[in-house]
């Protein structure tokens, strides 16, 4: 057997699959650039921030330097004091990002050096053990993958509780005096948002968010415009129109109406 | 034993109080992590004598936990073997690749050592440094172990087939041993596969390959080369 093939079957008996993650009292913030440790289980796992976002995109730094290829080097001072880089990505949802701890920054030009490699790094066709190795961290910062993948399903999910219709496929509906109550000019100080009890209006720079209550989510029903239906079904927890310049919240109180079917 | 070590090393982080268990456990994973890593005669190689090398590992990893025991113990992270074998891995790597620096670097008195550990970012070119990492020689070194190994009865042919690719047929023709044009081609034919074979397996770089096929040529081929001479 290889060196680098011994070697691997020592680094899996020491480096087991992480399968929790270790969070700290408080939530760190985490910038482009930042060298990052997340503390796992059995494990630290090394990273450096390459996006930003709530999710952020890291390159995974490995602290196992031979099996690890030939990506460069990064100097931590940390449990550990060398990094190498890998061809491996991985994300940071909200929730890891609490056990994460921030180890240092690289400056712009050494993180645009890290990304170079990481793309070269991806680019080159690893064979056996190398690849094996790569496969095996893959499969040991699983966690994140699924956490991942979790974040985004939970998101799609909110995402599907909101129903959108353009004001663009709406206008024809209206006439003109209509029109002039609905863009009625208000004075300046305005809120962006109001309360009604049944339903809630939020004023945003792209359109009119309506949320409506538990009372009337699920029930059938419509929602009118000074008398015009723009949306009738099922009532979703949240409606939004899309305008592209939206009218004021104190203008639609009094002409946003819902009306749900008696049971 | 990793449950017996995780207990050992929260006590030291509790109570900086470090247990004659956890001395001769710590010292232990230095120990064969070492040999392990680099070799005993890399070991002697570079720290002088193993007991130093060992000494100097085990205080620097004990020191790095203490200066993080905050985050530890807070996280409550109880399974701390995994974080100890890698933190010594690590150290004996950096230790290695220090060291040899240092001591190539003297050579030429440009070393600024100083400078060189205040920087938080170390980013190596590859490119351009790879050669003179001592990580890169140590494994090139373990490598050629494996390349000689496999080889192990046909030197003769490797250094033929090294010979004729690096420089010349006329080169390579003291290797040769009077074998037939023919004979000379199949078995290069067959060698070239076995190569790749191996390179394939360990997935071993361009690079670390030509650093591979120097040491062969200077430590196997050179040896065989000066002795038909003679």
């Amino acid at each position: 057997m290889g060196y680098l093939k011994r070697r691997l079957e020592f680094y899996k008996r020491t480096q087991k699959r992480i399968k929790s993650l270790k969070e700290g009292p408080k939530t760190t913030s985490i910038g482009l650039g930042d060298v990052i440790c997340v503390w796992g289980d059995t494990g630290p796992i090394y990273g450096v921030v390459t996006e930003e976002g709530v999710v952020k995109n890291c390159i995974l730094l490995s602290p196992e330097l031979f099996l690890a290829g030939d990506g460069l080097l990064l100097r931590a001072k940390h449990l550990v004091n060398l990094l190498r880089v890998t061809p491996v990505n991985f994300y940071l949802t909200p929730s890891a990002q609490r056990a994460c701890e921030v180890i240092g920054k690289l400056k712009q030009e050494d993180l645009t050096k890290v990304v170079e490699n990481h793309q070269k790094l991806r680019e080159e066709n690893w064979t056996g053990v190398r690849k094996e190795f790569f496969e095996y961290e893959t499969k040991r910062i699983e966690i994140l993958y699924d956490m991942f993948l979790e974040f985004r399903k939970q998101n799609e999910q909110s995402e599907s509780q909101t129903v959108t219709v353009r004001w663009d496929e709406l206008k024809h509906l209206f006439e003109e005096k209509d029109l002039e109550l609905i863009f009625r000019d208000v004075p300046v100080a305005q809120s962006s948002a109001v309360d009604l009890g049944k339903f809630l209006i939020v004023r945003t720079e792209s359109g009119i968010r309506i949320i409506f209550s538990d009372e009337l989510i699920s029930k059938t029903g419509k929602v009118t415009l000074v008398g015009k239906i723009v949306y009738s079904g099922r009532i979703p927890p949240e409606l939004f129109i899309a305008f592209e310049n939206p009218p004021a919240v104190e203008t639609l109180k009094n002409i946003l109406n819902v009306d749900v079917e008696a049971e | 034993m990793s449950k017996e070590l995780d207990r050992e090393v929260l006590k030291f982080l509790k109570d900086r109080r470090v247990t004659p268990t956890l001395e001769k456990m710590l010292r232990k994973i230095v120990s064969s992590n070492l040999v392990h890593i680099l070799g005993r005669k890399n070991v002697s190689k570079i720290f002088g004598e193993e007991k130093i090398a060992v000494d100097e590992i085990f205080q620097d990893v004990l020191g790095t936990f203490w200066e993080k025991r905050s985050e530890i113990l807070t996280r409550n992270i109880d399974n701390l073997t995994g974080y100890l074998v890698k933190s010594v891995e690590n150290k004996i790597y950096d230790y290695a690749r220090s060291r040899n620096r240092k001591k190539v670097l003297s050579l030429d008195s440009i070393t600024d050592s100083k400078s060189e550990e205040s920087t938080f970012l170390d980013v190596i070119q590859v490119e351009e440094e790879a050669r003179r990492d001592p990580l890169e020689q140590i494994l090139a070194e373990k490598n050629f172990e494996a390349l000689r190994n496999l080889f192990s009865g046909k030197e003769k042919d490797l250094c033929d087939f090294f010979y004729k690719k690096l420089f010349s047929d006329e080169k390579a023709n003291i290797f040769a041993s009077g074998k037939t044009v023919q004979a000379r081609y199949k078995s290069h034919e067959r060698l070239a596969k076995r190569i790749r074979d191996f390179v394939m397996e360990n997935g071993i770089t361009e690079v670390e390959f030509s650093r591979i096929t120097e040491i062969y040529v200077s430590e196997i081929c050179e040896k065989i080369r000066q002795n038909s001479e003679k």
